[in-house]
C-alpha cells in the first residue's frame, strides 16, 4: 500500500504549507510570448502551473543566484548573510534531477560551503506524471497516477512529516521507480566524450564561431551551467583605506564571454572558437569524467532561449555523425 | 591634435575632499539629473567631494584644478573642445557621463558630409556654422573612465565615485545586457522579431529597456570582443542591409566594432 | 593529490613587515592575529592563497616562505591590478586577508637525490622560493640544485640578496633582456641559459614564468633528454574560488587551483590550451 493525494487536497496542502513557509514554484505569465513560465513566490495555489514544460530561468536561481552577497565587511569584521527557508513547489522531475546533479557538483570533490548552507534551507517538492528516478534530492515526490490520484513518494524527514498529514490516505500498490532509459537520447551516447574530445579541428566550431552572437544565454539559462565571478562593492558611506565597508557578491559569468579567462597581461581563451568548445567539452568530457554525469540534462532551454538558433542536439549528432573522420 | 593626460596630475587624493567638476556640452542633460537623483547617495557623496563646478546645479564657477572632471555630451562647438581640453589640463582623472561623451552620441551618426548637408538643410544655403561633427570625448583627449549609458545608470555612477575616493579602478569586466535580462526573465524581444541589440551591448543598465518591453538599442556601447559580425548577418536576414545599417549605427557610429562592421564608411 | 578545503570567508592576518623586491614588486610578510587559526595552519612548498585588501577583491598569491617560518607566512606582490595596488599601499599592522591554503605541491620524495633545474623568468621564481628555501634548510633532500633566474632589466631581479645567499648551496644564473656594462650575467632570455649549463639528462626541471617561456625551454629540456614526466610546470591563470568551481582556471580537464598550479609535462601535454 502506498500515500496518495487526491487533487482537490492539494490546494488545502498548499494554504497549510505557504502558512508556514515562503512558497516558490513556477507560475504562467499568459501575456507573455517565449517566457511564459517562471518560478516566483506564490500567494495562491490558483497561481501555481502545472505541466510547465520549462520555465526561463532551471530552479539553480534558488541555490547559486544571479547575484548574492558572501558576506559583508566593515569595522574589521566579516559577516556573512543569513538565510530563510523557502519551499520550492511543484517543480517537474527534470528540474529535480538539475537539482540533483548540481548538489552534486558543488559538494565534490570539494564543497562550496555558500551553495550548501543555501541548499540545505530549500525543501523541494517535486509534481510529474513520470515515476521517481533514482537521481533526485527532493523532499517529497507526488507522481500523477490518474486524473485525480498523486502518489506520494516522501525521501527526507521533513517529506515524512508533510506526508503525516490528513490529506495523505493509503492507495493500492505502485510501480517500481525506473531509472533512465535514454539509450535514444544523444546526451547519453557512449561514446559522446572520447567524439567531442577529438573532435577540436572539426569545421563545425569555426561554423558556431559565426553564428554565435556570444550572448551567453545558455549558461545563464542552463541548471548545470555554474561558473560564477566574486567581485568586492565598497558603501559609499565609508571608506578609509584598510577598513572600509562594503559586501563581497557572486555573481553569474560565461565561459562564453570574452574576457573570462582574461588576467591582466595574457587572455588565455581570446578566440569565440575556443571558448564554445570549451563549453560543450566542459558538458560533455570534463563534467563527465568528473562527476560521472553529462553537464546537461536534456531540458531544451539552452536551445528555446538561444537567440542565434543553436542547437546543441544538433551539433552533438553532426560530431557523432562524423566520428570516423575528426581527430 | 588629442590633449594627453597630464603626468603632473598623478598625485594622491587621499583624506582630502574629493574635488569635482561636472561640465555639459551637445548633449540633453539627461545624465545629470540621474547624478541629481542619487538624492540620499548625493548627500552622502557631498561629504566625501566638493563639487567645485556645476552649471547645472550651482551657481560657483572654479577653475580648478579638480580630482575628477565629469563631461557630459559630445564636443561639438568650438566652445565645447576648449572645454574639454581645459577639463583635461587641470584635471586627475576625467569621466564622460552617458553615451553622448563616450560614443558621440545619436548626434554623431551623421558623417562629416551627412552633417553639412543637414545644417544646410535646416539652416539654408548662406547659414555659416563653425560648428564641427559631433565626436566622442576620447577623439580630443585621453580619458580615465567611461559612464555607459543613456542615460546612466545611477548605482555605477554611485560606486565610480566611490572607486575614485577609495583608489580602485572601476570594474572593466562587462558582460552583455542579455545577462541582466535573463536574470529577470524577461521575454526574449529578439526571439519575437525585434531587431534588439542586447547580445552585443554592453551591460551594466539592469536591462532596464527589454524589461519594461522596448528592445536594446546599444545604448551602452558595443560589448568589445562580442560577435557583432554574426548579430550584423542575421539583422540583414530579417530587416535588410540598409535597416541594419541604421540599427547599428544609432550609438555605435563611431566606435571601432561599427568600422570594423562597415570598412567604407568614412 | 590532497584536496584543500575551505570555505569563502578569508581569515584576518597583519602585516608584520614589508620588503621592497624590485620597484613593482614588494615582500609582505603577514602574522596571524589569531593565534589559534596560525596554529592550525600548515601548507607545503609550491600552494597558493587567496590574498585580499576587502573592498579591492582577491588575488591569488604563491606563499614564498617556508614551514619553519610558521605561523609567519610571506608572499610577493607585484602592483598590477586594483587588490594588488591596494596591497602595495599596505603599512605594518594593517589588516589583510586570506584564504587558503590552495593547490597541489612539490613531492620531495620525487625529487630526492636528484638534480633540480629550477628555470624562473620575472616575478616566477617568488613561487618558487618556498621550494629553495626548504632545500636550504636541508640540502641533502635533494642531489644538486640549479638555479636559472631571468628578469627584464637587472633592477626587475627580484630576491638579489637571497640569491647570493644560496649561492653557498646552489648554482646560480643570471640573465637580463637588457642590461647595463656593470652586469655580469648573461644577457638575452632565461632560457638561452638552458645551452649553457650543464644538466643531465636524469634531472627535474621546474619552471615557472610568462607562458612564453615554456615552450622553448621544454624543447631545450627534451633535447637534453629529460622525460616529460620530470619537467614541471607551474602554469598561472584567472581564479574566483581556489575550489574547483568557478570555472575561470579551467585548462582543458584540469583545473589549475585543484589539479595544479604545478603540472608535469607529461600530465598536459595533450591538452588542448596549455599554449593559449
Amino acid at each position: 500500500m502506498s500515500l496518495a493525494i487526491h487533487k482537490k487536497d492539494l490546494a488545502d496542502l498548499f494554504r497549510d504549507l505557504s502558512g508556514k513557509w515562503p512558497v516558490y514554484g513556477p507560475t504562467e505569465n499568459k501575456e507573455a510570448v517565449t517566457s511564459r513560465f517562471r518560478f516566483a513566490k506564490l500567494s495562491s495555489f490558483k497561481n501555481f502551473a502545472f505541466n510547465y514544460g520549462h520555465t526561463v530561468l532551471p530552479p539553480k536561481q534558488f541555490f547559486l543566484p544571479p547575484e548574492e552577497v558572501l558576506f559583508r565587511f566593515g569595522d574589521n569584521k566579516i559577516s556573512p548573510p543569513e538565510e530563510t527557508e523557502i519551499i520550492l513547489f511543484g517543480l517537474n522531475r527534470k528540474d529535480g534531477e538539475g537539482i540533483f546533479y548540481l548538489d552534486k557538483i558543488m559538494s565534490e570533490p570539494i564543497i562550496d560551503e555558500k551553495y550548501q548552507i543555501r541548499r540545505q534551507n530549500i525543501k523541494i517538492i517535486i509534481i510529474d506524471s513520470l515515476p521517481p528516478s533514482n537521481s533526485l534530492n527532493c523532499d517529497l515526490y507526488l507522481q500523477r497516477v490518474d486524473k485525480d490520484h498523486y502518489l506520494a513518494f516522501p525521501y527526507s524527514p521533513f517529506g515524512e512529516e508533510i506526508a503525516q498529514n490528513p490529506y495523505f490516505g493509503h492507495e493500492g500498490d505502485v510501480g517500481t521507480i525506473s531509472t533512465r532509459h535514454a539509450a535514444d537520447e544523444v546526451i547519453y551516447h557512449p561514446r559522446l566524450d572520447k567524439i567531442v574530445e577529438n573532435s577540436y579541428n572539426h569545421p563545425i566550431w569555426d561554423k558556431l564561431a559565426d553564428t554565435c552572437f556570444n550572448c551567453g544565454i545558455c549558461s545563464y539559462v542552463c541548471p548545470l551551467c555554474y561558473c560564477f565571478k566574486v567581485e568586492d562593492q565598497i558603501d559609499i558611506t565609508k571608506n578609509v583605506e584598510n577598513d572600509c565597508q562594503g559586501c563581497r557578491n557572486r555573481s553569474w559569468d560565461s565561459c562564453m564571454l570574452p574576457d573570462f579567462a582574461k588576467v591582466t597581461f595574457h587572455n588565455f581563451r581570446p578566440e569565440l572558437k575556443d571558448r564554445i568548445y570549451n563549453w560543450y567539452y566542459h558538458k560533455f568530457v570534463r563534467m563527465p569524467r568528473e562527476y560521472g554525469i553529462p553537464g546537461c540534462i536534456d531540458c531544451g532551454r539552452c536551445i528555446t532561449y538561444c537567440p542565434a538558433n543553436i542547437n546543441y542536439r544538433d551539433v552533438l549528432k553532426e560530431l557523432i555523425k562524423d566520428e570516423k573522420n575528426t581527430k | 591634435m588629442k590633449s594627453k593626460k597630464p603626468t603632473k596630475n598623478e598625485k594622491n587624493i587621499n583624506s582630502q575632499r574629493l574635488k569635482v567638476a561636472i561640465f555639459d556640452l551637445t548633449d540633453c542633460e539627461g545624465c545629470e539629473l540621474v547624478l541629481i537623483n542619487l538624492r540620499e547617495k548625493l548627500a552622502l557623496l557631498n561629504e566625501q567631494t566638493d563639487i567645485a563646478n556645476w552649471r547645472f546645479a550651482f551657481d560657483n564657477h572654479n577653475l580648478g584644478p579638480f580630482d575628477v572632471s565629469f563631461i557630459e555630451g559630445s564636443p561639438t562647438a568650438e566652445k565645447d573642445i576648449e572645454i574639454t581640453k581645459q577639463a583635461r589640463a587641470v584635471s586627475k582623472y576625467v569621466v564622460t557621463l552617458g553615451s553622448c561623451a563616450e560614443l558621440g552620441g545619436i548626434q554623431a551618426t551623421l558623417n562629416n558630409n551627412e552633417w553639412e548637408e543637414g545644417i544646410k538643410e535646416v539652416y539654408g544655403n548662406s547659414y555659416k556654422t563653425k560648428n564641427k561633427a559631433p565626436k566622442p570625448v576620447s577623439y580630443y583627449i585621453d580619458v580615465d573612465y567611461h559612464l555607459p549609458g543613456c542615460p546612466i545608470n545611477q548605482n555605477e555612477l554611485a560606486q565610480l565615485i566611490t572607486s575614485i575616493i577609495s583608489e580602485k579602478k572601476p570594474t572593466e569586466y562587462r558582460s552583455p545586457v542579455c545577462l541582466e535580462c535573463k536574470a529577470r526573465e524577461n521575454t526574449c524581444l529578439f526571439l519575437e522579431g525585434e531587431p534588439c541589440l542586447g547580445p552585443i551591448t554592453k551591460g551594466g543598465c539592469e536591462a532596464v529597456c527589454p524589461s519594461r518591453g522596448l528592445r536594446c538599442w546599444g545604448c551602452f556601447g558595443p560589448l568589445s570582443g562580442g560577435n557583432h559580425k554574426a548579430l550584423k548577418r542575421n539583422f540583414e536576414k530579417q530587416f535588410g542591409k540598409d535597416k541594419t545599417k541604421e540599427l547599428l549605427k544609432t550609438f555605435f557610429s563611431q566606435t571601432n566594432e561599427f568600422k570594423e562592421l562597415y570598412p567604407k564608411e568614412k | 593529490m590532497k584536496k584543500t578545503q575551505s570555505n569563502f570567508i578569508p581569515n584576518k592576518m597583519r602585516v608584520k613587515k614589508i620588503i621592497g623586491l624590485s620597484p613593482a614588486v614588494k615582500s609582505l610578510i603577514l602574522e596571524f592575529t589569531d593565534k589559534n587559526v596560525g596554529k592550525k595552519f600548515c601548507f607545503k612548498p609550491g600552494q597558493f592563497l587567496m590574498v585580499s585588501n576587502l573592498g579591492y577583491g582577491e588575488s591569488v598569491l604563491t606563499i614564498t616562505s617556508t614551514k619553519s617560518e610558521l605561523p609567519d607566512l610571506e608572499i610577493a606582490v607585484r602592483s598590477v591590478g586594483n587588490n594588488t595596488q591596494s596591497l602595495h599601499r599596505l603599512k605594518v599592522g594593517d589588516p589583510i586577508w586570506i584564504t587558503g591554503p590552495y593547490g597541489n605541491y612539490f613531492d620531495f620524495d620525487k625529487m630526492a637525490g636528484r638534480e633540480i633545474v629550477i628555470i624562473a623568468g620575472g616575478i616566477g621564481l617568488a613561487p618558487l622560493r618556498s621550494l629553495i628555501k626548504t632545500i636550504e634548510k636541508n640540502p641533502k633532500i635533494v642531489g644538486q640544485l640549479k638555479v636559472l633566474v631571468g628578469a627584464k632589466t637587472p633592477l626587475d631581479l627580484i630576491y638579489k640578496a637571497d640569491l647570493a645567499k644560496w649561492q653557498s648551496f646552489s648554482d646560480i644564473y643570471l640573465s637580463c633582456n637588457k642590461a647595463d656594462s656593470k652586469w655580469n650575467g648573461h644577457i638575452g632570455k632565461v632560457t638561452d641559459l638552458l645551452d649553457k649549463v650543464d644538466i643531465g639528462y636524469d634531472a627535474i626541471a621546474v619552471l615557472c614564468g610568462p607562458p612564453v617561456m615554456f615552450e622553448p625551454a621544454i624543447k631545450k629540456l627534451k633535447k637534453l633528454g629529460i622525460g616529460d614526466d620530470k619537467i614541471y610546470l607551474m602554469l598561472e591563470r584567472k581564479m574566483q574560488c581556489g575550489k574547483g568551481k568557478c570555472q575561470h582556471c579551467t585548462c582543458g580537464d584540469k583545473y589549475v587551483c585543484i589539479d595544479g598550479p604545478t603540472f608535469t609535462w607529461s600530465e598536459i601535454k595533450n591538452n588542448w590550451e596549455v599554449f593559449k
